[in-house]
């Protein structure tokens, strides 16, 4: 069960990770930087999981 | 005074972003509305969670926590000041009854400075509050220019408890910025020796007191500002007031604009700022501060009755946070005095503003001798004098009388002056007092070393009169 919700978080952050670079793509100058910081946030939790092999 | 023609103006910067140029588009109608929209939210939500406000609210009639206008809001929401929110940390410490979220819920912890002599206000702020807090700091500066890839300056001291020492840090990383936090680290030669090795610097905050010993030791050294920082494109000031010879030095010395906010720890952040239009107005009027009222519902009020003062009036100013979740001030009475503007009267866009320059404190007024003086007078008539570098005043008293007496300091880059000229700075320092205050005071001149520690936030007055009445 554990496992199944693992890999359900792993798959929810590749999907946000998706999104937050998506929207970083954003040419709204006051918005970009904030999207680029929910981006690396993202990654940074995906980054963090990776050694239990939690990443997709 | 117009503004210094050697700074160029900024790019317009609403053209970058489109969600600015929507917020700028808005009517005055549908900004109200959504303030209307905002500020039920915000009631609801603290009529069931916050002990303090449900019983505000219901001691207005304000049952359920429902609100049906903007004016009803505004007429029966009972206001609070600093010294309630001393009383129910008291009662209920750490955070009091306002919390208004699960107390799990905090992860950051903003205090006032303290430097009232009152006691501290203690704010609990949640996750999202720490994002609005970097916003609410990042969107002025954006305004005044400051982009992604640029390198800034911040010499407010960094980190702590306070609103100002956190908020920056966060805004410049959401814009994308690069930033050095100098502020509280380093002496202010150290600082200038950081920006001369840096080289490439574009942004500087700064208090105002700070930002004039900066330029005084930079031009002390014999360093022109804007020929060591060519790249420089934004000066960003708060806190204090400032006479606009003054805006206009700095303006040359550094070869940019000069920009002003207007922010407290109960704005989690800035509540306004001159946007990209600078400190100076049209016709020698000072410039204004667009205030970010999709962001923060800010009423400027009569003090004594607490009716909205008309145009061009001064008043204090009353602060409802429309984005914040722990701590919320509503119907806060900050004790800031500004002078209001109508949305009508800026030039655009729907927001209200307030004069820039002139910020004061109803607290810190001072009656002397039947009139009513605020520090910012003193600030105004001994800074159009470019020699003096700073000032501190006391108001005492002797024989009975109530004397006031202001010691000036020569500034660092003017030590050359000499004994005549400096006798006739401190008369002419004298004549604008008087000009200003309709009060002649002593002035004398001392040495700058006895202003060690101004350079932050300067509280330049005391007030002895009390001693002088022991028996």
């Amino acid at each position: 069960m554990a496992q199944a919700d693992e890999g359900h978080e792993s798959r929810l952050l590749a999907e946000m990770l998706t999104l937050a670079h998506r929207l970083k793509e954003s040419e709204d100058a006051l918005l970009a930087g904030q999207y680029a910081h929910l981006h690396a946030r993202v990654a940074a939790l995906i980054e963090l999981r990776s050694l239990a092999g939690m990443t997709l | 005074m117009a503004a210094p023609s050697i700074v160029p103006a900024l790019h317009d910067p609403f053209a970058a972003s489109p969600l600015l140029r929507r917020f700028a588009a808005v009517t005055r109608e549908e900004l109200e509305a959504h303030q209307l929209r905002k500020v039920q939210a915000l009631c609801a939500r603290l009529y069931a969670k916050s002990g303090y406000y449900r019983d505000r609210m219901d001691k207005a009639g304000l049952v359920g926590g429902v609100i049906d206008s903007l004016d009803r809001y505004t007429k029966a929401f009972p206001t609070s000041a600093k010294a309630d929110f001393l009383e129910d940390q008291k009662d209920a410490p750490p955070f009091g009854r306002r919390l208004g979220v699960d107390r799990d819920e905090v992860v950051h912890i903003s205090m006032t400075s303290g430097t009232s002599g009152q006691g501290q206000e203690i704010y609990g702020r949640t996750q999202r509050d720490v994002h609005m807090l970097g916003y609410l700091h990042a969107l002025p500066w954006y305004m005044a220019g400051l982009r992604k890839g640029d390198t800034a300056i911040n010499c407010v001291p960094a980190g702590g408890m306070t609103t100002g020492g956190w908020g920056p840090g966060e805004a410049i990383r959401i814009l994308g910025a690069t930033p050095f936090h100098v502020g509280g680290n380093l002496s202010t030669d150290a600082k200038i020796d950081l920006m001369l090795k840096l080289g490439g610097i574009h942004f500087i905050y700064a208090s105002t007191n700070y930002l004039h010993t900066l330029t005084e030791t930079l031009l002390a050294r014999g360093i022109v500002p804007r020929e060591a920082f060519p790249d420089m494109h934004g000066l960003f000031i708060a806190a204090e007031g400032y006479p606009l010879e003054w805006a206009e030095k700095i303006e040359e010395h550094w070869g940019c604009r000069l920009q002003e906010g207007y922010g407290s720890t109960q704005l989690n952040g800035f509540g306004g700022s001159t946007a990209a239009a600078g400190v100076f107005g049209d016709k020698g009027a000072r410039g204004l501060i667009r205030l970010f009222e999709w962001e923060h519902l800010i009423e400027i009020v009569d003090p004594v009755t607490g009716a909205p003062v008309r145009p061009g009036e001064q008043g204090e100013m009353v602060v409802t946070n429309l984005s914040v979740e722990g701590s919320p001030a509503v119907r806060f009475r900050t004790g800031d005095a500004a002078v209001f503007v109508p949305w009508q009267e800026c030039g655009g866009a729907a927001w209200n503003a307030i004069e820039c320059g002139m910020i004061g404190r109803f607290d810190d007024m001072m009656k002397i001798r039947g009139n009513n003086i605020w520090p910012s007078m003193f600030d105004a008539a001994v800074f159009a004098h470019p020699q003096v570098g700073e000032y501190k005043g006391r108001v005492y008293t002797r024989d009975g009388k109530t004397e006031v007496e202001v010691k000036i300091a020569v500034a660092e880059h003017q030590s050359g002056l000499g004994a005549e000229d400096r006798a006739q700075l401190v008369q002419s320092v004298r004549a604008a007092i008087k000009e200003r205050s309709n009060m002649w005071v002593d002035v004398c001149e001392v040495p700058r070393s006895e202003f060690q520690g101004f350079a932050y936030k300067a509280r330049r007055w005391t007030d002895e009169r009390q001693d002088g009445y022991r028996l």
